[in-house]
């Protein structure tokens, strides 16, 4: 029987069967979707998480998500908007497979299927970071004072090639799994019972688009906050959670869309000398980026910092795998967006602009037909997480609808 | 004979910089111009700007490479049917190695070089030599480890080669006395990697009886390993005066990406840069040249590569630099290296996208 290492409830080593029981024997207990003790936990939360976030703003946005107007009127939302004689009811046991490095995502998908009432079982990598420990102590703290609640969660820690991921799999309705395709793969070797299902979410890479015009005509203070909410879009998380944008699209003429990427790079670099301590050994990374970037073709360099480079001329895919992060920008120029169209794949998650109008957007999806773009928000939007990710409504796809005819 | 070849022939490390900047410069200046016209990729960097460098004199202002890239990059100044030899490094477990591409003129050049170096230390004649090491490492013919290449690209320089270790690294002293015995009294060459020849070799020798006070130790590796159990350059040699009586011990810095080419602790224990190679220290900040004494990443310079971009390449170790000259009659920029830039560590959604460019070694 394999052992895993248990963080919540109780501290310890217990064996994998344990936290299966734990979660099996409360699922489609006592809660049900939206309920309000839930509710009132997220809340609850969400404030400790505001206070966390006046020193590491990116934690802003989760607190925002988990507070208790906002999962109201979710609720509202979702159970106002069901089909007729439907009801919703919790899918069972969600088994969460967050990613290694991205600390605050685990909770997002751990409060919307606790909101629709599942048993939860995480598991946290055993890489994780410090962030993600001190957000854990504040989760635990929360299901410390909601005993009714608390049982619907264990947080787990095992090792890569353990085979709890088998046990607890075996118990899942649902798996989310996000990482590496690689990783992805992996894991689905270890099998779900027939009608259980997977939620995955593998490595995407995403777009920021600017209409230059709209840069120009633009009064400088809107320039610089256009400039800041990009920055906080892509440093954040290093450039390296999938909603951060790695590609910039300049629309327009030519000479223009250069005048207004010196302009917009020169922004980017003052601001992010100013607030971003580049990792060590990164400008490195970025000289080696630069370089297979050349060879690939790329035929302009823009250094104005180590926190700040761009490369010029590489299409979207020859550009995918040379995403160093922390400030490193494939830049590309098109007269109109729908002529960058042909090299969004599926792979494309978030396409954050500015300067389009809505109708200009609505046409952009309808030519791409789902082939690629899961979300389109303004600059500096693009890290919110949203019910709706990668195509998928996650509040839904926690649930099972029930008709009653 | 041209001019490198006039570098590489002299006696080594007695160029003033002064004497570099009329010599060295102008083949450097020379190299830049052929790499340029032979290797697309390196042409296309400089036509695109070059990688920061505020510096426009001298060697400090010829365009480098990060070394890593010859790691992701197939990078030659020749056609594929001229390499006679592909070297290859090791990198940190499991990532990619360096792939170097040598041409019949390259492949001998280095040769020489490296033994005009060599016989600037050792004198002309080839020592009895002593390898803190085992054999087993040669074993496999077709497949040499980095290490065993250094070792077999060493022991050119010597003769009567004699291997100290047994396969589990125990020093095999009844081969060691044998060997001493034979060449009593007279100078022999010792050499190994650094940590090896620290753990294994004197750790296990006793304390006074033997004396090697006519022996000359080469050895190279790095301190990574040794640093955390508090061992330095000043340590190990004066361990080693103490325990042998040998006073005479070069570490030297090199690497495969710049074969040929390595830099050589002279008596004042800084490492010392051969006629036809430099160093530089930049300033990671702004990739200015760092002043004397203020500590930054190293850029190692030579003239040998001409088959592949390899003459100015940015290493990923930190060093400090002193100015010439130094006690001890070595001219030419003083260095130490102080250890490797530290790793990226980046946050991001995905465990593996990150690979490819950022965790090399």
């Amino acid at each position: 029987m394999p052992d895993l290492e248990r963080l919540y409830p109780r501290p310890g080593t217990v064996t994998a069967q344990v936290a299966v029981d734990d979660a099996t024997s409360v699922a489609h207990g006592d809660i049900g979707a939206f309920d309000p003790r839930v509710i009132a936990l997220l809340n609850d939360l969400s404030q400790e998480l505001t206070k966390l976030s006046r020193a590491e703003p990116a934690l802003a946005p989760l607190a925002f998500f988990m507070r208790r107007s906002a999962t109201t009127q979710l609720g509202a939302a979702t159970l106002g908007n069901l089909p007729a004689a439907c009801r919703a009811m919790p899918q069972g046991v969600v088994f969460h497979i967050p990613p290694t490095n991205v600390d605050t995502l685990f909770l997002y998908t751990l409060s919307i299927a606790l909101l629709a009432g599942n048993a939860n079982i995480v598991r946290i990598s055993e890489n994780a970071g410090p962030a993600t420990e001190e957000i854990l102590e504040l989760l635990f703290a929360a299901l410390d004072r909601y005993p009714a609640i608390a049982p619907f969660v264990t947080v787990v820690r095992f090792s890569r090639d353990s085979e709890a991921l088998a046990m607890l799999s075996s118990a899942a309705d649902v798996r989310m799994i996000w990482g590496g395709d690689a990783s992805i793969t992996a894991i689905r070797h270890a099998a779900l019972r027939p009608h259980a299902k997977d939620l995955t979410f593998p490595d995407r890479l995403s777009v920021a688009g600017i209409r230059a015009s709209a840069w120009q005509e633009a009064e400088p203070e809107v320039r610089l906050d256009l400039a800041t909410a990009l920055y906080n879009d892509t440093y954040w998380f290093d450039q390296m959670a999938c909603s951060s944008p790695q590609q910039l699209i300049l629309i327009g003429e030519p000479a223009g869309c250069a005048e207004m990427l010196e302009d917009l790079l020169g922004h980017l670099d003052r601001i992010a000398r100013d607030r971003y301590k580049l990792p060590g050994g990164q400008a490195i990374n970025k000289m080696v980026a630069v370089v297979e970037a050349i060879a690939r073709g790329s035929d302009s360099l823009s250094w104005n910092s180590n926190s700040s480079v761009a490369i010029g001329g590489l299409t979207l895919e020859d550009a995918t795998d040379i995403r160093p992060g922390g400030g490193f920008f494939s830049t590309q120029t098109h007269a109109d967006l729908i002529d960058f169209a042909p090299q969004i794949t599926r792979r494309v998650q978030t396409f954050a602009s500015f300067g389009f109008d809505p109708a200009d957007l609505d046409a952009f999806a309808v030519a791409l037909n789902g082939r690629g773009i899961d979300r389109m928000v303004p600059i500096g939007r693009a890290l919110d997480f949203s019910e709706i990710w990668d195509g998928k409504n996650l509040v839904l796809e926690m649930l099972r609808l029930v008709s009653i005819n | 004979m041209s001019a490198i070849d006039d570098l590489i022939d002299a006696p080594q490390f007695s160029l003033t910089p002064q004497e570099r900047d009329s010599t060295l410069l102008p083949l450097l200046n020379h190299l830049v111009e052929w790499h340029s016209q032979r290797s697309e990729v390196y042409h296309d960097l400089i036509a695109a700007g070059g990688l920061p460098n505020p510096e426009t004199t001298g060697v400090a202002a010829l365009p480098y490479l990060p070394v890593r890239v010859f790691k992701q990059l197939d990078l030659m100044s020749i056609d594929r049917e001229s390499v006679v030899k592909v070297l290859t490094s090791s990198g940190t477990t499991g990532q990619n190695v360096s792939r170097i591409y040598l041409d019949a003129e390259n492949a001998t050049r280095q040769q020489r070089a490296l033994s005009s170096v060599m016989t600037t230390v050792l004198g002309p004649d080839r020592l009895p030599m002593l390898i803190a090491d085992t054999r087993a490492i040669i074993a496999s013919r077709s497949t040499f480890s980095a290490r065993a290449a250094g070792v077999i690209g060493m022991m050119t320089f010597g003769r009567d080669h004699t291997w100290l270790l047994d396969e589990d690294m125990t020093l095999q002293l009844d081969v060691l006395e044998a060997f001493l015995a034979k060449h009593d009294g007279r100078p022999i060459l010792i050499f190994g990697f650094t940590f090896m020849v620290w753990q294994y070799l004197l750790q296990s020798i006793p304390p006074g009886k033997y004396d090697l006070s006519r022996a000359t130790l080469i050895h190279s590796g790095g301190w990574k390993k040794l640093e955390s159990v508090a061992v330095d350059n000043d340590v190990f040699k004066a361990e080693w005066a103490r325990r042998t009586g040998l006073v005479s011990s070069h570490n030297f810095y090199g690497m495969v990406e710049q074969i040929g080419s390595i830099f050589v602790e002279g008596e004042d224990g800084w490492l010392h840069c051969p006629n036809f190679a430099d160093v530089i220290i930049r300033n990671p900040e702004d990739w200015s040249v760092a002043p004397a004494g203020q500590p930054g990443i190293i850029e190692v310079i030579s003239a040998l590569p001409t088959s592949y971009p390899g003459h100015v390449l940015l290493t990923e170790d930190l060093g400090v630099a002193e100015p010439d000259p130094g006690p001890g009659g070595w001219r030419g920029t003083r260095f130490r290296v102080l250890g490797r830039i530290p790793k990226a560590e980046l946050r991001g959604c995905s465990d593996t996208h990150s690979a490819k460019v950022n965790t090399s070694a």
